[in-house]
């Protein structure tokens, strides 16, 4: 479950932006060298027939070389978590990166939402 | 009765014909009157034509030509138009593939296009009243494809399909083998696309040659049951952000003749014979050759009867007891052409067929007799009328001669000029094009089948 996408009382200090980027470390996914929208994906394969998940959809939709960038941060994840280390603190992903580069999914994700969307509303339509 | 003829008729001519009861009907006002289709072209300042038809036809069609045909693609990216083609419809800058076909098939419309080494057609054909509706979809097609890469490799499919068919076809591979081995330059470009270049394809590559061929002074818009101030009217308000400069690919193209064979397992050989043609751009020289056609023969008239009542027929029918079949073609680009023969007959005999068709053709260009002229303008003006009936075919003739000339000829102007053809015109083209280099290709099982030199 992603921090964005939980349901949260509009506090001030939530917002503050010292305290997402304590949080941002504090979720400590930069330190197997994800973005954020790498969260989603892991754990949906894109080629699988039938999957209905929009994630595995987006990642089909990527251009070769991100989808490839995608394969290399997963397969140095596993091998930190097989040698038992972190990535270095020098290296890590930092908050504002994570911002701009990690949304890297969205505009794929918005337009297969959009897609399905217009066939539910023309299936709302035919259904009158 | 008297109700739907309240509803027709104003009530004074109601009254007056109560009046005189003794009456017939009143007669029809000048506007009721049936109006006689009128065509009309206008030439807009960006260089966009656009003609019109109004035969108050219920569906209306609106066609759009652009000069982007295969002969354009550039020479290293094969099969461009073949995939630009079959990804017209799929999704635009705002819009969705769900939404345009969904959209259009709604209220009944289709959205087609068509491929022709000169140009590529988009036709869209709906009833009158959704035209405003549709032609987003149309106008976004034409200048706004998105090209999504992922749309292009779902779609695969349906270009293989398309190779499959054209495989099946060996008259298609044919005429394509003819081209290829006839033309140097655009022109031997394939309207289908090579195997090997299936999926090749980029997004990139197909936006780059949209951006660069289709603008306004390669671009002609004809309409078809729709008046012309209408057709301007929506012309203006969905074509007019096409682009004006034109950084398209020439298209250069020369005749050089030569020899394609195709070996292939049918028991039938197909063999096409030709030599250079005329461009569509001499009127009187295209005529001239579409009667020479007309007088050697296009094959039978009665589907499936032996087809040995044409002079080819006649000719190649004494040389095989096989089925076959033997035709005249002529076909016109802009600038250049190709015009001959193609037999198809049995492996065995396809020597003697050729060699028969070929003389027959020689001999009608000495000399052609005034009966069969006759009969060659009354068989070609029949064809093109009954061709014109049917206003899929009329969409397209219309747009090429927009884009080719810059304005149409009516059917009456068709005829006169198909009637002032005489003999000599026929037999000086004739003679020029029997003398003139060769370009042969054969399909199927070629042990038997002539080589050009044979044919000297």
């Amino acid at each position: 479950m992603v921090f964005g996408t939980r349901v949260l009382l509009a506090r001030q200090w939530i917002k503050n932006p010292a305290f997402r980027k304590w949080m941002y470390n504090l979720d400590g996914y930069n330190k197997f060298g994800f973005y954020q929208n790498d969260l989603e994906c892991l754990g949906q394969l894109p080629f699988h027939p039938g999957t209905e998940a929009v994630y595995a959809e987006a990642l089909r939709r990527l251009p070769a070389d991100e989808y490839d960038r995608w394969a290399f941060r997963c397969i140095r994840s596993a091998q930190l978590e097989i040698t038992k280390t972190y990535i270095p603190e020098s290296e890590r992903i930092t908050f504002e990166e994570d911002q701009t580069k990690g949304r890297y999914l969205e505009p794929y994700v918005k337009e297969i939402l959009a897609e399905r969307k217009e066939k539910e509303d023309w299936q709302d339509f035919l259904s009158k | 009765m008297i109700s739907m003829k309240i509803s027709r008729r104003p009530l004074n001519a109601l009254v007056v014909k109560r009046l005189l009861s003794g009456q017939t009907s009143p007669k029809r006002s000048e506007t009721e009157a049936l109006r006689a289709p009128t065509l009309k072209t206008t030439s807009l300042p960006s260089g966009l034509i656009v003609t019109s038809l109004d035969n108050r036809s219920p569906i209306t069609r609106i066609g759009v030509i652009v000069r982007a045909g295969a002969r354009y693609e550039p020479q290293d990216q094969l099969g461009l138009s073949h995939t630009l083609r079959s990804m017209a419809g799929f999704s635009t800058k705002d819009s969705t593939v769900f939404g345009i076909t969904r959209n259009i098939e709604y209220v009944g419309g289709s959205l087609t296009a068509l491929t022709t080494r000169d140009d590529v057609i988009y036709v869209l054909e709906n009833d009158g009243n959704y035209t405003d509706r549709n032609l987003k979809y149309l106008s976004d097609t034409v200048l706004q494809p998105a090209f999504k890469h992922w749309q292009i490799k779902d779609n695969l499919y349906r270009q293989k399909a398309d190779l499959s068919y054209y495989r099946d076809s060996p008259q298609l591979v044919l005429i394509e083998a003819l081209h290829s081995a006839a033309f140097r330059g655009g022109l031997r470009n394939s309207i289908y696309s090579p195997d090997f270049m299936i999926g090749k394809h980029s997004t990139d590559q197909l936006a780059d040659y949209v951006d660069r061929h289709f603008v306004s002074n390669r671009t002609a818009i004809v309409g078809v049951g729709i008046e012309h101030n209408q057709l301007l009217e929506r012309v203006d308000k969905w074509f007019s952000t096409m682009s004006r400069g034109d950084r398209g690919n020439s298209g250069q193209s020369k005749f050089v003749g030569g020899e394609a064979r195709v070996d292939t397992n049918s028991d039938t050989t197909y063999v096409a014979v030709a030599a250079e043609g005329v461009g569509s751009k001499n009127q009187k020289d295209v005529l001239s050759l579409s009667l020479l056609q007309t007088i050697l023969g296009t094959g039978p008239r009665v589907e499936f009867s032996d087809g040995s009542h044409t002079k080819l027929g006649e000719a190649v029918a004494k040389t095989t007891s096989e089925p076959f079949a033997v035709s005249a073609f002529n076909i016109n680009y802009t600038d250049t052409g190709l015009f001959g023969i193609t037999v198809a007959a049995s492996a065995q005999d396809i020597h003697k067929a050729v060699k028969a068709a070929v003389t027959q053709l020689r001999a009608s260009a000495k000399s052609i007799s005034e009966e069969e002229l006759k009969n060659a303008k009354h068989s070609l003006k029949a064809t093109t009328l009954l061709a014109a009936e049917d206003q899929n075919v009329l969409v397209e003739e219309l747009a090429t001669q927009s884009l080719n000339a810059g304005q149409v000829v009516s059917l009456t102007d068709y005829e006169k000029a198909v009637d002032s053809i005489t003999v000599q015109d026929i037999t000086g083209l004739a003679n020029k094009i029997v003398k003139s280099k060769g370009a042969m290709a054969c399909v199927g099982k070629l042990q038997n089948a002539p080589y050009l030199e044979d044919l000297l």
